[in-house]
């Protein structure tokens, strides 16, 4: 069975605001080490004031560039959060999902607003 | 040269004058600000005149109305251009200012949003509702470190209107614009008010990394708040309100990208965008 290590987000960044990409990279680090290592994560959102997508799309969306989607759903659980901060992790995890599945579809200018593509 | 900046309220007529008079401002004048002007616009008018003052221009302030005058030197945006402070007894102004973008920009802009917006002098407003407004701000403030590429700073200026229960937020910067960072990063080439929709619609940049969740996450929050988002940017402009979108294109452009945001703070909504959300469910 699979040891699981416990992390807390503001313990990592160093205050209750978690709005920079810079430490969403720090969070990032720990959790992928942790994953390398082959062990599960819960990760504690206790204590947290602020959060933003910035963030997020760094500590945790950048995993699905890194790791198999399955095994994320399989070894990463989420403790103490708000329903807020649950929304916004939500989003975040979901783009990030679609995000590294076709990266191209987010850097294109070919969509139904602008119409046909200017390169 | 004798300038009339006229009425300057959070709207396109607003926004439209204040980039016809950095046009205006091509050489020396005496600026009469004798109407009315919304204090969250010291953002763009501070981030021109801190260009045109690099420009070794001389502007000077000729006429100015007692109203406007005091809220101006509540909010310190006339001891920047060496006038008077007076202190904020109301607790209804938002300090303007430049944050340097060399060093620490953003731990000057935490402390900043601390300040202002965790106790101190704020409308009241739901715990939801301040922690939304607050990282909706982070959200811009560092979106305009990160993709505009200014040497110049970042200009912050707030307003609260306590009888409309309205509090305004703009953040301006000198860079690239919106358009200028897509042509970087990607070599395409849109219009400005073009930009504006494609950044607004979810795209990003940022190669390699998820993103552009950022703005559509506010426009999210800002409907449900029936609120305000506005991006000016070049000549693009680009308006959300009460949950309508409308564009324009200025006939001059403003020098950089300026985001504001305008919030209902009687709003009472829980601010949870998504349905109920099961944690289990997250990955």
């Amino acid at each position: 069975m699979s040891i699981t290590e416990k992390i807390n987000i503001v313990l990592i960044v160093g205050n209750n605001i978690c709005v920079s990409a810079e430490d969403g990279v720090k969070v990032y680090d720990v959790i992928s080490k942790a994953l390398r290592e082959g062990k599960n994560i819960e990760i504690s959102f206790k204590g947290i004031e602020d959060l933003t997508s910035l963030f997020l799309n760094t500590a945790i969306g950048q995993l699905y560039n890194n790791f198999q989607e399955d095994e994320l759903k399989k070894r990463l659980t989420v403790v103490n959060a708000d329903p807020q901060d649950l929304d916004t992790l939500k989003r975040s995890v979901d783009r990030a999902k679609d995000y590294f599945k076709d990266p191209e579809r987010f850097h294109s200018a070919t969509d139904e607003i602008l119409g046909d593509d200017n390169e | 040269m004798a300038l009339t900046l006229g009425n300057i309220k959070t709207n396109l007529n607003g926004f439209q004058r204040i980039t016809e008079l950095n046009n205006q401002l091509a050489e020396d004048c005496e600026i009469d600000i004798s109407s009315w002007f919304d204090a969250n616009m010291c953002a763009l008018l501070g981030a021109i005149f801190y260009r045109k003052k690099k420009e070794n221009k001389v502007i000077r302030i000729s006429d100015i109305s007692s109203d406007v005058k005091e809220i101006l030197q509540k909010n310190h945006f006339l001891s920047y251009f060496g006038g008077e402070e007076r202190p904020d007894s109301y607790g209804t102004t938002i300090e303007y200012r430049q944050f340097e973008t060399v060093g620490n920009v953003y731990e000057q802009f935490r402390k900043y949003v601390i300040t202002y917006f965790r106790s101190k002098g704020l409308p009241k407003m739901t715990l939801a509702l301040l922690k939304r407004f607050r990282e909706s701000l982070f959200e811009i403030f560092l979106n305009a470190v990160e993709h505009s590429y200014t040497q110049e700073g970042i200009f912050a200026c707030g307003q609260f209107f306590p009888r409309r229960q309205r509090l305004h937020f703009t953040i301006a910067d000198l860079g690239i614009g919106i358009d200028g960072n897509i042509y970087r990063q990607l070599q395409k080439r849109l219009s400005a008010e073009d930009a504006i929709r494609w950044a607004i619609s979810g795209k990003t940049t940022r190669r390699g990394r998820s993103g552009g969740l950022g703005l559509q996450w506010i426009q999210d929050f800002i409907k449900l708040n029936q609120g305000r988002l506005i991006i000016v940017s070049g000549a693009g402009y680009w308006e959300l309100s009460k949950g309508v979108v409308s564009t324009h294109t200025f006939s001059e452009p403003f020098p950089g990208t300026a985001v504001t945001i305008v919030i209902d703070t009687a709003d009472k909504n829980s601010y949870c965008l998504s349905s109920e959300i099961d944690s289990s469910d997250i990955f």
